[in-house]
Protein backbone atom coordinates (compact mmCIF):
# COMPACT_ATOMS: atom_id res chain seq x y z
CA UNK A 1 0.00 0.00 0.00
CA UNK A 2 1.41 3.55 -0.52
CA UNK A 3 2.51 5.28 1.83
CA UNK A 4 -0.40 8.16 1.72
CA UNK A 5 -3.03 5.48 1.31
CA UNK A 6 -1.82 4.16 4.60
CA UNK A 7 -1.90 7.39 6.20
CA UNK A 8 -5.89 7.85 5.12
CA UNK A 9 -6.51 4.28 6.45
CA UNK A 10 -4.75 4.94 9.90
CA UNK A 11 -6.91 7.97 10.16
CA UNK A 12 -10.05 6.37 9.18
CA UNK A 13 -8.97 3.98 11.81
CA UNK A 14 -8.54 6.49 14.51
CA UNK A 15 -12.04 7.47 14.02
CA UNK A 16 -13.98 4.21 13.33
CA UNK A 17 -11.91 1.54 15.05
CA UNK A 18 -15.06 -0.80 15.13
CA UNK A 19 -15.04 -1.44 11.68
CA UNK A 20 -11.58 -2.81 11.74
CA UNK A 21 -10.15 -6.02 13.01
CA UNK A 22 -7.12 -5.82 15.70
CA UNK A 23 -4.80 -7.06 12.41
CA UNK A 24 -5.60 -4.58 9.86
CA UNK A 25 -5.33 -2.11 12.98
CA UNK A 26 -1.94 -2.75 13.63
CA UNK A 27 -0.71 -3.40 10.08
CA UNK A 28 -2.04 0.42 9.71
CA UNK A 29 0.03 1.20 12.56
CA UNK A 30 3.29 -0.67 11.90
CA UNK A 31 2.99 0.88 8.17
CA UNK A 32 3.87 3.81 9.74
CA UNK A 33 4.65 3.47 13.40
CA UNK A 34 6.01 7.36 13.40
CA UNK A 35 2.55 8.88 12.13
CA UNK A 36 1.29 7.01 15.04
CA UNK A 37 4.02 8.22 17.51
CA UNK A 38 3.57 11.85 16.13
CA UNK A 39 -0.35 11.66 16.40
CA UNK A 40 0.53 10.76 20.17
CA UNK A 41 2.54 13.36 20.65
CA UNK A 42 0.34 16.25 19.42
CA UNK A 43 -2.70 14.30 21.69
CA UNK A 44 -0.32 15.01 24.94
CA UNK A 45 0.82 18.39 23.90
CA UNK A 46 -2.55 19.66 23.10
CA UNK A 47 -3.95 18.29 26.35
CA UNK A 48 -1.15 19.83 28.68
CA UNK A 49 -2.67 21.17 31.37
CA UNK A 50 -2.16 25.23 31.77
CA UNK A 51 -2.99 26.88 34.68
CA UNK A 52 -3.31 24.56 37.79
CA UNK A 53 -5.43 25.55 40.86
CA UNK A 54 -3.18 23.68 43.82
CA UNK A 55 -5.89 25.38 46.40
CA UNK A 56 -8.88 24.37 44.54
CA UNK A 57 -7.30 20.61 43.81
CA UNK A 58 -6.65 20.16 47.38
CA UNK A 59 -10.53 21.09 48.51
CA UNK A 60 -11.39 18.59 46.34
CA UNK A 61 -9.15 15.65 47.58
CA UNK A 62 -10.41 17.11 51.18
CA UNK A 63 -13.51 16.46 49.95
CA UNK A 64 -13.54 13.26 48.04
CA UNK A 65 -10.87 11.46 49.84
CA UNK A 66 -10.35 12.72 53.09
CA UNK A 67 -13.93 13.51 54.63
CA UNK A 68 -14.79 11.12 57.77
CA UNK A 69 -15.79 7.47 55.99
CA UNK A 70 -19.66 7.61 55.64
CA UNK A 71 -19.92 3.50 56.78
CA UNK A 72 -18.95 5.32 60.62
CA UNK A 73 -21.07 7.98 60.40
CA UNK A 74 -24.04 5.78 59.34
CA UNK A 75 -23.40 3.39 61.87
CA UNK A 76 -23.58 5.91 64.61
CA UNK A 77 -26.55 7.23 63.38
CA UNK A 78 -28.23 3.66 63.68
CA UNK A 79 -26.68 3.41 66.89
CA UNK A 80 -28.35 6.44 68.22
CA UNK A 81 -31.64 5.75 66.62
CA UNK A 82 -31.36 2.52 68.46
CA UNK A 83 -30.49 3.91 71.68
CA UNK A 84 -33.40 6.10 71.25
CA UNK A 85 -36.05 3.81 70.78
CA UNK A 86 -34.64 1.50 73.92
CA UNK A 87 -34.98 4.40 76.37
CA UNK A 88 -38.43 5.26 74.94
CA UNK A 89 -38.96 2.05 75.31
CA UNK A 90 -37.73 1.23 79.06
CA UNK A 91 -39.53 5.17 79.83
CA UNK A 92 -42.89 4.04 78.60
CA UNK A 93 -43.04 0.24 79.09
CA UNK A 94 -45.08 -0.01 76.28
CA UNK A 95 -42.50 -1.46 73.39
CA UNK A 96 -42.12 -5.33 73.23
CA UNK A 97 -39.11 -6.65 72.26
CA UNK A 98 -40.42 -7.73 68.87
CA UNK A 99 -41.16 -4.05 67.61
CA UNK A 100 -38.12 -2.94 68.51
CA UNK A 101 -35.88 -5.76 66.74
CA UNK A 102 -38.25 -4.95 63.80
CA UNK A 103 -37.82 -1.21 64.09
CA UNK A 104 -34.18 -1.50 63.73
CA UNK A 105 -34.35 -3.93 61.45
CA UNK A 106 -36.24 -2.35 59.08
CA UNK A 107 -33.81 1.30 59.75
CA UNK A 108 -30.58 -0.88 58.94
CA UNK A 109 -31.93 -1.68 55.44
CA UNK A 110 -33.23 0.82 54.15
CA UNK A 111 -30.45 2.15 52.72
CA UNK A 112 -26.86 0.35 52.12
CA UNK A 113 -23.43 1.76 51.81
CA UNK A 114 -20.41 0.35 50.50
CA UNK A 115 -16.89 1.80 51.75
CA UNK A 116 -13.42 1.35 50.84
CA UNK A 117 -10.37 2.93 52.31
CA UNK A 118 -10.32 6.63 50.74
CA UNK A 119 -12.95 6.04 48.11
CA UNK A 120 -16.06 8.40 47.93
CA UNK A 121 -19.57 6.77 48.65
CA UNK A 122 -22.52 7.61 47.58
CA UNK A 123 -25.94 6.31 49.01
CA UNK A 124 -28.18 4.14 47.24
CA UNK A 125 -32.10 4.23 48.26
CA UNK A 126 -34.28 1.40 46.86
CA UNK A 127 -36.23 4.18 45.80
CA UNK A 128 -34.78 6.69 44.33
CA UNK A 129 -31.11 5.40 42.94
CA UNK A 130 -28.63 8.27 42.32
CA UNK A 131 -26.80 8.71 39.36
CA UNK A 132 -23.47 7.43 41.05
CA UNK A 133 -23.52 3.80 42.34
CA UNK A 134 -19.98 2.66 43.50
CA UNK A 135 -20.11 -1.12 42.25
CA UNK A 136 -17.66 -2.96 40.22
CA UNK A 137 -14.24 -0.90 40.55
CA UNK A 138 -12.88 -2.80 37.10
CA UNK A 139 -13.91 -1.47 33.76
CA UNK A 140 -16.49 -3.62 31.78
CA UNK A 141 -15.97 -4.11 28.14
CA UNK A 142 -18.12 -4.84 25.70
CA UNK A 143 -17.28 -5.64 22.40
CA UNK A 144 -18.85 -6.25 19.70
CA UNK A 145 -22.48 -5.79 21.53
CA UNK A 146 -25.64 -4.67 20.43
CA UNK A 147 -26.86 -1.30 21.53
CA UNK A 148 -29.88 -2.49 22.91
CA UNK A 149 -27.90 -5.34 25.03
CA UNK A 150 -25.44 -2.54 26.54
CA UNK A 151 -28.33 0.59 27.15
CA UNK A 152 -30.00 -2.42 29.31
CA UNK A 153 -27.08 -3.16 31.48
CA UNK A 154 -26.54 0.40 31.65
CA UNK A 155 -29.39 1.68 32.55
CA UNK A 156 -30.37 -0.65 34.84
CA UNK A 157 -27.03 -0.27 37.02
CA UNK A 158 -28.38 3.83 36.79
CA UNK A 159 -31.87 3.49 37.52
CA UNK A 160 -32.81 4.28 34.04
CA UNK A 161 -35.27 3.84 31.61
CA UNK A 162 -34.75 3.27 27.62
CA UNK A 163 -36.55 3.97 25.10
CA UNK A 164 -35.47 3.66 21.74
CA UNK A 165 -36.83 6.61 19.19
CA UNK A 166 -34.76 5.30 16.95
CA UNK A 167 -35.56 1.74 16.31
CA UNK A 168 -32.79 0.72 13.72
CA UNK A 169 -30.50 1.94 16.76
CA UNK A 170 -30.96 -1.24 18.95
CA UNK A 171 -29.03 -3.62 16.98
CA UNK A 172 -26.04 -1.62 16.23
CA UNK A 173 -23.19 -3.67 17.55
CA UNK A 174 -20.09 -1.65 19.54
CA UNK A 175 -17.35 -1.63 21.34
CA UNK A 176 -17.78 -0.38 24.63
CA UNK A 177 -15.63 0.47 27.12
CA UNK A 178 -17.36 1.54 30.50
CA UNK A 179 -16.47 2.28 34.37
CA UNK A 180 -19.85 1.85 36.36
CA UNK A 181 -18.63 4.38 39.07
CA UNK A 182 -18.79 6.93 36.49
CA UNK A 183 -21.43 9.51 36.46
CA UNK A 184 -24.14 8.85 33.76
CA UNK A 185 -23.50 12.15 32.05
CA UNK A 186 -20.14 10.57 31.07
CA UNK A 187 -21.31 7.60 29.67
CA UNK A 188 -23.81 9.21 27.26
CA UNK A 189 -21.02 11.56 25.97
CA UNK A 190 -19.44 8.98 25.03
CA UNK A 191 -22.35 7.15 23.32
CA UNK A 192 -22.68 10.44 21.33
CA UNK A 193 -19.16 9.69 19.77
CA UNK A 194 -20.61 6.98 17.92
CA UNK A 195 -21.96 8.69 14.19
CA UNK A 196 -25.23 6.53 13.79
CA UNK A 197 -27.24 7.30 16.44
CA UNK A 198 -27.16 10.04 19.40
CA UNK A 199 -28.03 9.66 23.19
CA UNK A 200 -29.78 12.05 25.72
CA UNK A 201 -30.85 11.79 28.89
CA UNK A 202 -34.70 12.68 29.85
CA UNK A 203 -35.31 12.85 33.81
CA UNK A 204 -34.89 9.10 34.49
CA UNK A 205 -34.81 8.05 30.81
CA UNK A 206 -32.21 7.05 28.15
CA UNK A 207 -33.50 8.31 24.78
CA UNK A 208 -31.75 7.30 21.31
CA UNK A 209 -32.39 8.34 18.37
CA UNK B 1 0.56 9.20 57.08
CA UNK B 2 -1.25 10.83 60.15
CA UNK B 3 -0.63 14.61 59.70
CA UNK B 4 -2.98 16.24 57.33
CA UNK B 5 -1.12 19.18 57.26
CA UNK B 6 1.69 17.16 56.47
CA UNK B 7 -0.14 15.69 53.56
CA UNK B 8 -1.48 19.09 52.36
CA UNK B 9 2.04 20.40 52.34
CA UNK B 10 3.38 17.35 50.23
CA UNK B 11 0.15 17.56 48.23
CA UNK B 12 0.81 21.04 47.29
CA UNK B 13 4.41 20.80 46.21
CA UNK B 14 3.87 17.69 44.05
CA UNK B 15 0.42 18.04 42.67
CA UNK B 16 1.03 19.93 39.16
CA UNK B 17 3.48 17.64 38.02
CA UNK B 18 1.70 14.51 38.57
CA UNK B 19 -1.19 15.97 37.31
CA UNK B 20 1.12 16.87 33.93
CA UNK B 21 2.38 13.31 34.22
CA UNK B 22 -1.18 12.00 34.19
CA UNK B 23 -2.47 13.88 31.22
CA UNK B 24 0.30 13.00 29.76
CA UNK B 25 -1.01 9.68 29.34
CA UNK B 26 -4.99 9.91 30.11
CA UNK B 27 -5.03 13.00 28.34
CA UNK B 28 -8.49 13.46 29.96
CA UNK B 29 -8.72 15.55 33.39
CA UNK B 30 -11.23 13.89 35.41
CA UNK B 31 -9.23 10.32 34.74
CA UNK B 32 -6.24 12.22 35.32
CA UNK B 33 -7.04 13.73 38.38
CA UNK B 34 -8.82 10.24 39.63
CA UNK B 35 -5.47 8.52 38.94
CA UNK B 36 -3.63 11.44 41.00
CA UNK B 37 -6.14 11.32 43.81
CA UNK B 38 -5.94 7.56 44.41
CA UNK B 39 -2.32 8.22 44.97
CA UNK B 40 -2.36 10.67 47.43
CA UNK B 41 -5.12 9.10 49.52
CA UNK B 42 -3.05 5.70 49.29
CA UNK B 43 -0.24 7.70 51.11
CA UNK B 44 -2.39 8.42 54.18
CA UNK B 45 -1.40 5.34 56.93
CA UNK B 46 1.18 4.41 55.22
CA UNK B 47 4.65 5.41 57.51
CA UNK B 48 6.80 6.64 54.36
CA UNK B 49 10.08 8.88 54.06
CA UNK B 50 9.04 12.05 53.02
CA UNK B 51 12.32 13.93 51.98
CA UNK B 52 12.02 15.66 49.02
CA UNK B 53 13.94 13.74 46.22
CA UNK B 54 12.22 9.96 47.75
CA UNK B 55 8.66 11.81 47.47
CA UNK B 56 8.39 13.07 44.15
CA UNK B 57 10.12 9.53 42.84
CA UNK B 58 7.69 7.91 44.65
CA UNK B 59 4.87 9.69 43.52
CA UNK B 60 6.09 10.04 39.63
CA UNK B 61 6.53 6.29 39.53
CA UNK B 62 2.90 5.48 41.39
CA UNK B 63 1.09 8.02 39.11
CA UNK B 64 3.24 6.67 35.93
CA UNK B 65 2.44 3.28 36.40
CA UNK B 66 -1.05 3.64 37.36
CA UNK B 67 -1.61 5.24 34.21
CA UNK B 68 0.37 2.44 32.57
CA UNK B 69 -1.60 0.27 33.74
CA UNK B 70 -5.46 1.86 32.88
CA UNK B 71 -4.24 1.89 29.63
CA UNK B 72 -3.21 -1.73 29.30
CA UNK B 73 -6.47 -2.94 30.57
CA UNK B 74 -7.59 -1.62 27.11
CA UNK B 75 -8.30 -3.28 23.89
CA UNK B 76 -6.36 -2.14 20.77
CA UNK B 77 -9.59 -0.50 19.37
CA UNK B 78 -9.90 1.73 22.09
CA UNK B 79 -6.53 3.01 22.37
CA UNK B 80 -6.03 3.97 19.12
CA UNK B 81 -9.30 5.90 19.17
CA UNK B 82 -8.16 7.53 22.14
CA UNK B 83 -4.53 8.01 20.97
CA UNK B 84 -2.66 5.45 24.03
CA UNK B 85 0.53 4.72 22.62
CA UNK B 86 0.50 0.71 21.62
CA UNK B 87 3.56 -0.20 23.51
CA UNK B 88 4.53 0.96 26.80
CA UNK B 89 6.16 3.81 26.03
CA UNK B 90 8.08 5.65 28.95
CA UNK B 91 7.04 9.04 29.52
CA UNK B 92 9.28 11.30 31.37
CA UNK B 93 10.33 14.98 31.96
CA UNK B 94 11.66 15.09 28.69
CA UNK B 95 8.55 14.07 26.74
CA UNK B 96 6.54 16.15 29.04
CA UNK B 97 8.55 19.36 28.49
CA UNK B 98 8.60 18.66 24.58
CA UNK B 99 4.49 18.42 24.64
CA UNK B 100 4.87 21.88 26.61
CA UNK B 101 7.73 22.86 23.28
CA UNK B 102 4.84 21.55 20.72
CA UNK B 103 1.72 23.03 22.40
CA UNK B 104 3.59 26.38 22.23
CA UNK B 105 4.74 26.18 18.67
CA UNK B 106 1.12 24.81 17.95
CA UNK B 107 -0.63 28.17 19.46
CA UNK B 108 2.06 30.44 17.88
CA UNK B 109 3.37 28.94 14.56
CA UNK B 110 0.37 27.12 13.22
CA UNK B 111 -1.80 28.76 11.28
CA UNK B 112 -5.20 28.22 10.03
CA UNK B 113 -7.16 26.12 9.31
CA UNK B 114 -4.39 23.42 10.53
CA UNK B 115 -4.60 25.32 13.97
CA UNK B 116 -8.40 25.16 13.95
CA UNK B 117 -8.23 21.01 12.78
CA UNK B 118 -5.80 20.17 15.66
CA UNK B 119 -7.61 21.64 18.40
CA UNK B 120 -11.00 20.15 16.67
CA UNK B 121 -9.24 16.52 17.02
CA UNK B 122 -7.57 16.51 19.28
CA UNK B 123 -9.03 18.48 22.28
CA UNK B 124 -12.50 18.25 21.42
CA UNK B 125 -12.19 14.49 20.01
CA UNK B 126 -14.37 15.33 16.64
CA UNK B 127 -14.21 12.87 14.07
CA UNK B 128 -12.50 13.98 10.82
CA UNK B 129 -15.84 13.50 9.07
CA UNK B 130 -17.30 16.11 11.99
CA UNK B 131 -14.39 18.49 11.42
CA UNK B 132 -15.00 18.42 7.28
CA UNK B 133 -18.56 19.33 7.89
CA UNK B 134 -17.85 22.19 10.51
CA UNK B 135 -14.98 23.63 8.45
CA UNK B 136 -17.23 22.99 4.94
CA UNK B 137 -14.54 21.25 3.48
CA UNK B 138 -13.85 17.79 1.80
CA UNK B 139 -12.45 14.78 4.70
CA UNK B 140 -9.22 14.96 2.53
CA UNK B 141 -8.52 18.46 2.64
CA UNK B 142 -8.39 17.83 6.04
CA UNK B 143 -6.24 15.27 6.14
CA UNK B 144 -4.13 17.01 4.13
CA UNK B 145 -3.89 19.94 6.35
CA UNK B 146 -3.41 17.18 9.09
CA UNK B 147 -0.54 15.54 7.67
CA UNK B 148 0.97 18.89 6.54
CA UNK B 149 1.19 20.15 9.97
CA UNK B 150 2.25 16.94 11.49
CA UNK B 151 5.29 17.09 9.29
CA UNK B 152 6.01 21.25 10.23
CA UNK B 153 5.77 19.95 13.61
CA UNK B 154 8.21 16.99 13.09
CA UNK B 155 11.30 19.27 11.25
CA UNK B 156 10.70 22.12 13.11
CA UNK B 157 11.61 19.78 16.23
CA UNK B 158 14.19 17.84 14.60
CA UNK B 159 15.67 21.52 13.54
CA UNK B 160 15.95 21.84 16.99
Amino acid sequence: MEQSENIVRLLEMLDNPDKFSDSEIREAVDGDSELYSRLVEIKRAQNAPKDVDVDDAWKRFEQERLSEPKILKFRKSILLRAAAVLIAALLTGGLSYAAIKHFVINETTETEQVATEGKPLSVQNVNNKTDNAPIAAEPIVFDNVQLSEILDKIAKHYGFEVVFSNKNAKKIRLYLQWNPQEPVENVIEKLNMFERFSVKRDGQKIVVE
Amino acid sequence: MHDKRLLERIFKAHYPKMLRIAKSLLYNDKEAEDVVFDVFAKMCGRDMDFSEGKTEAYLSMAVRNSCLNIIKKQKLRERIQKLYPLEDEIVGDDEIDRAQLIAEYIETKIQEPEKSILKLRFVDDLTFKEIALRLEMNINTVYKYLTVSIDKIKEHFKAN
